[in-house]
């Protein structure tokens, strides 16, 4: 038998402390470390990414071999509205204005698709369908959910691409094989709709039931309450949703990269022409690229990363200032 | 009266938006498991995920004269074009690369291409290996004393030329390739080293933010950054990892661009927000009453840590361990940048290669785009994908069932 | 492929029915134009055999509204899309498909490519490293397994090789490796433990890694790695500036879709085979062959409307 006073002797005691001590500053470690991969992110992609703008690069052309390029304008390359004037690997005037706009054109539109569908699928998942078939598209947006990005870039390029050139045909319209902002637009819509579905039903389903009730007593109709109370009350979960949406259709790379037709120059406002994302433009030619036409897109990526935290931090405004519902 | 016919009628029609928007989720999945399947189904087979992504030759020449061997029994089904003289028979299919190939489609059981001998294969004693020549092996080229033959000149002229030949110098026999072994080999390690990396940190990161750390302004701030990680794009990760992990890399371990090691590095950071977060849900939901109980027994809070909270958080951790191999299984963008895209079928941790997702991403991009392969792979990824989400689900009834 | 196929080939129709409609006897619509990216091979043979060199490396300089494509999207596209114009290497051409253009009244065909007259050409030129002693105890072995290489390229064996794979070269010249190899002694060892580095151009690739596994069962089983990266990089990792051995573009034997530039020496170079670009467009379209000045044209937009091509 071991008596208590065996176990509580003092260098017990001590000993339990240091080893508390040891391991506690291990978690600590990790937690540091973990959260210090932000500042790792920032750092050195702005160390590669700011160097375009800082040095002078060696440019390399098989035509007329080495020569010495001067350092990115920072400001042309914010508002260019071309990507490359100039010979690659001979001229440093690079652009990507054109490219954010576009990126913000497609981010809308695909919100504006998605939205609708994904707020009505949650609010059928949620109230609306028998519990049964609430569980099937349960499942379905789970699995919609857990789909790699290249696998909707595969089925964007063998079917919304063809539906694309089917829908121009009753137009007349001539589209480049299908590769366009609407089939950028339908793809991200697609892959942003498990995730504001998602956000969406949880805010929808937590929905005090009380106010649904009172709802229902008053005498509106299950239908009227849910559009009219549930969803109003829900707005802010809704919200959330969207703007985690709106993160994910700015980052998301490969299966735009393969439907958005890489346009090269200009703001495309026409849903059939090409388009060009920032992600798409760094993915273009990476499989062989050195010197600046690589570190660039390092700058590019900069320039994603303030676009997403702008577009964050406006929408969280706008939300605070409309929806007067704060988050819980 | 009217106005409540009039709210039925309204009614209605909501509830069919509702039950029309509700349901496209549903048509876009089945569409695309009908189209990627439909497309690539084809292709899936124990040799696709086993074989070499390149392909190997075997020559064989045999020494004996043409006899007369009269085609008997032939039961395939494509059309068979054969030479009596040798009694070899061709047939035209398709290769893994959508290109047209002729394959053998039969072999008279007299034939002397039933004991053919390899032309750079040889035994202990110095002499040419035997091989049986059967129906399935690609033809890629072949020498006679008259002619030459080409895989792509088709199966009736290869046997019309065949039959012509009074001395078969050379048939070159070419594996099938474009196998994925290689990619599915890389995928495994990269989910094995990143899990190996990931799980430590984040459960221990977990386990600080809520065993450990006070509520105070430094565990706010970590915390955010921590949570900041969340809404990062896959790409800038990819950057990450080519600005930092791979220069790393070459730096200490002479590596030469990207490697497995690299992605892997890359893959753990885009796991930690995931794993930490689930670890973190599972034991905010462990009862107070077991940590306090453990600590008032005596144990220190190491020992409360390692014997009480965490075994008690396995279920939540395995989940977030689950959606992570997700994760990872479907990079690309990321891995395009921390890995690179270079197919290979000998898979070393310190050199480049690709996982599956970027294997399609790289055979969608070439001179020669395969689509067939691009969504043979993908039925491959999304069969694991949705198996994974089944378990996860499992799991997550399991621990809710646990705790209440 | 085939179901993909079908399924293309319905929604083409679709959409070609409509389009009928308006375009009647005389065809007339604004061009499209597709190019590869500006790290193609085959963008950079095209471009400099149209005589746009400008245009090689350059987008800023293409007709307006240009869409850059992959090969996918280009045989797509003029299959779908009855103005685009596009190009493509002579083996992916499938003229039940899509229109092969005749240039400067010339077919593309294999015969026309061989004797000379079709001009709209490139060659696959190989090139070995002048130095090989980074690899220091391997440095012979390397070096002789490149030669032995490059020897097997000119075999029978190696010419039947590229010929399968789509490579264009004289079937009727070449001697047999049984005769080559004796030149080469260090074909008669066991080289399974030496990896052959080959890379340079991306638009050599498959024909590279359709000779490399013969190669290898006839040199000792040496293990072949390809990595192509494209033409630049054939030199650079041979004889240029990523050519160490720890570089990860560094190779043995590099290849370009290209000639070597002057600003790109090397003591051992040559030619593995020819490839002709084809002009490509949709089977609707009535043009038969386009002359150089009228390709160029097309390309850097002053030429905007296929009515302006028909005379």
């Amino acid at each position: 038998m071991i008596s208590i006073r065996d176990v509580v002797t003092k260098e017990n005691i001590k000993r339990k402390n240091t080893i508390d001590g040891v391991t506690q500053a291990i978690f600590m470690a990790s937690a540091i470390l973990s959260a210090s991969f932000i500042v790792l992110i920032i750092v050195f992609i702005a160390f590669k990414g700011l160097s375009p703008f800082l040095l002078n690069y060696e440019g390399y052309n098989f035509q007329q071999g080495t020569v010495d390029l001067d350092p990115v304008n920072p400001i042309s390359f914010l508002t260019g509205s071309q990507w490359l004037g100039g010979t690659l690997g001979l001229s440093s005037d690079y652009g990507i204005g054109f490219a954010i706009i576009n990126t913000l054109i497609v981010v809308f539109l695909a919100i504006m698709l998605s939205v609708p569908v994904s707020v009505f699928t949650a609010l059928f998942i949620a109230k609306v369908a028998p519990k049964r078939l609430a569980n099937v598209m349960r499942t379905v947006v789970e699995l919609l959910a857990s789909i790699p990005s290249i696998i909707y870039g595969v089925f964007g390029l063998g079917i919304i691409t063809q539906f694309v050139v089917f829908v121009a045909g009753f137009f007349d319209y001539q589209t480049a094989a299908g590769l366009s902002l609407l089939s950028t637009v339908i793809v991200l819509s697609i892959m942003i709709l498990p995730t504001i579905t998602a956000v969406s039903e949880t805010s929808i389903r937590s929905v005090d039931k009380t106010i649904i009730d009172g709802s229902l007593a008053l005498g509106a109709s299950d239908i009227q309450t849910y559009m009219k109370v549930v969803l109003t009350a829900a707005k802010s979960g809704i919200f959330a949703g969207i703007i985690l949406g709106v993160g994910r259709a700015l980052g998301e790379a490969t299966a735009v990269a393969l439907v958005s037709g890489n346009l090269f120059a200009g703001i495309q406002l026409n849903p059939l022409g090409t388009t060009a994302t920032l992600t798409s433009r760094m993915l273009l030619g990476i499989k062989d690229t050195t010197g600046i036409d690589y570190d660039i897109r390092f700058s590019i990526g900069l320039v994603l990363m303030a676009v997403i935290v702008i577009t964050n931090l406006s929408l969280n405004f706008v939300m605070k200032r409309l929806g007067g519902i704060h988050e819980q | 009266m009217n106005n409540k016919a009039l709210r039925q009628r309204q009614d209605n029609f909501v509830r069919g938006v509702i039950y029309t928007l509700g349901s496209i989720g549903a048509l876009v999945l089945a569409t695309i498991i009908w189209y990627v399947v439909s497309n690539g189904i084809g292709l899936v087979s124990l040799d696709l995920i086993m074989g070499d992504s390149r392909t190997f030759n075997t020559d064989v020449y045999v020494e004996t004269a043409p006899g007369n061997y009269p085609l008997e029994g032939y039961t395939g089904e494509l059309e068979l074009f054969y030479s009596e003289r040798w009694g070899l028979g061709f047939v035209d299919t398709f290769n893994r690369a959508g290109n047209e190939a002729v394959e053998i489609g039969y072999v008279h059981p007299d034939s002397p291409f039933n004991q053919s001998l390899d032309k750079n294969g040889f035994d202990e004693f110095g002499n040419h290996l035997v091989i049986e020549v059967r129906p399935g092996f690609t033809i890629e080229k072949g020498f006679t004393d008259t002619a030459i033959f080409l895989g792509r000149n088709g199966a009736e002229q290869i046997a019309t030329i065949v039959n012509q030949a009074n001395v078969i110098d050379e048939i070159s026999i070419q594996s099938r390739g474009d196998g994925i072994r290689g990619s599915l080999i890389t995928t495994l390690y990269l989910i094995g080293m990143t899990l190996l990396i990931a799980i430590p940190i984040g459960v221990s990161t977990a386990i600080y933010f809520n065993e450990i750390a006070k509520r105070n302004r430094f565990t706010n701030t970590i915390r955010t950054m921590v949570d900041l990680l969340t809404g990062v794009p896959s790409i800038i990760y990819g950057l990450l990892g080519a600005a930092l992990f791979i220069p790393l890399l070459n730096n200490t371990i002479q590596t030469a661009g990207g490697s497995v090691i690299s992605g892997a590095l890359t893959l753990a950071v885009i796991l930690l927000p995931t794993i930490i977060k689930s670890t973190e849900e599972a034991l905010k939901v462990i009862s107070n009453d077991l940590r306090q109980g453990s600590l008032a027994l005596g144990a220190s809070k190491t020992q409360t840590i390692f014997k009480v909270v965490v075994p008690s958080a396995v279920p939540g951790i395995l989940t977030g361990v689950l959606l992570g191999v997700g994760r990872i299984i479907g990079e690309s963008a990321a891995l395009i940048y921390a890995t690179g895209a270079a197919i290979k079928d000998e898979i070393i941790l310190t050199e480049r290669s690709t996982s599956l997702a970027v294997h399609i991403w790289t055979v969608m991009q070439g001179e020669k785009p395969n689509f067939e392969l691009a969504s043979a792979i993908a039925i491959i990824i999304l069969g694991v994908v949705f198996v994974m989400n089944f378990v996860i689900k499992l799991l997550a009834k399991r621990l809710s069932k646990a705790m209440y | 492929m085939k179901k993909f196929l079908i399924l293309l080939s319905s929604l083409t129709l679709v959409v070609g029915l409509t389009a009928c409609e308006t375009a009647d006897d005389s065809f007339a619509g604004s061009i499209r134009v597709y190019t590869r990216d500006t790290s193609s091979g085959t963008r950079a043979g095209f471009m400099e055999g149209i005589g746009f060199d400008e245009a090689v490396a350059n987008d800023a300089v293409i007709a307006a509204g240009f869409v850059i494509a992959g090969n996918l999207d280009q045989t797509n596209a003029v299959q779908i899309d009855p103005y685009a114009v596009g190009y493509v290497s002579l083996s992916t051409l499938d003229t039940n498909l899509f229109r092969g253009f005749s240039f400067n009244g010339v077919e593309p065909t294999e015969a026309n490519v061989l004797n000379g007259t079709y001009a709209l050409s490139r060659r696959f030129n190989w090139m070995l490293r002048d130095d090989y002693s980074v690899y220091g105890a391997d440095a012979q072995a390397y070096e002789q397994l490149s030669l032995a290489f490059v020897a097997y390229l000119g075999s029978r064996e190696g010419k039947a090789s590229i010929a399968q794979s789509g490579g264009i070269v004289d079937l009727s010249t070449g001697e047999s490796w049984n005769t080559l190899r004796s030149q080469h002694p260090i074909c008669a060892q066991d080289n399974s433990r030496l990896t052959l580095k080959i890379g340079g151009s991306d638009s050599v690739e498959s024909i590279a890694k359709d000779i490399s596994p013969g190669f290898s069962t006839n040199c000792g089983n040496v293990e072949p790695e390809h990595n192509h990266t494209g033409s630049s990089n054939g030199f650079r990792g041979t004889n240029g500036d990523a050519s160490a051995i720890d570089d990860g573009l560094s190779i043995h034997i590099g290849f370009a879709s290209r000639e070597f530039k002057d600003t790109e020496p090397a003591r051992r170079k040559g030619v593995m085979a020819i490839d002709a670009i084809v002009v490509i467009g949709h089977l609707d379209n009535p043009i038969e062959s386009l002359t150089k000045e009228q390709v160029k044209s097309i390309y850097d937009g002053t030429v905007t409307d296929w009515s302006e091509l028909i005379g």
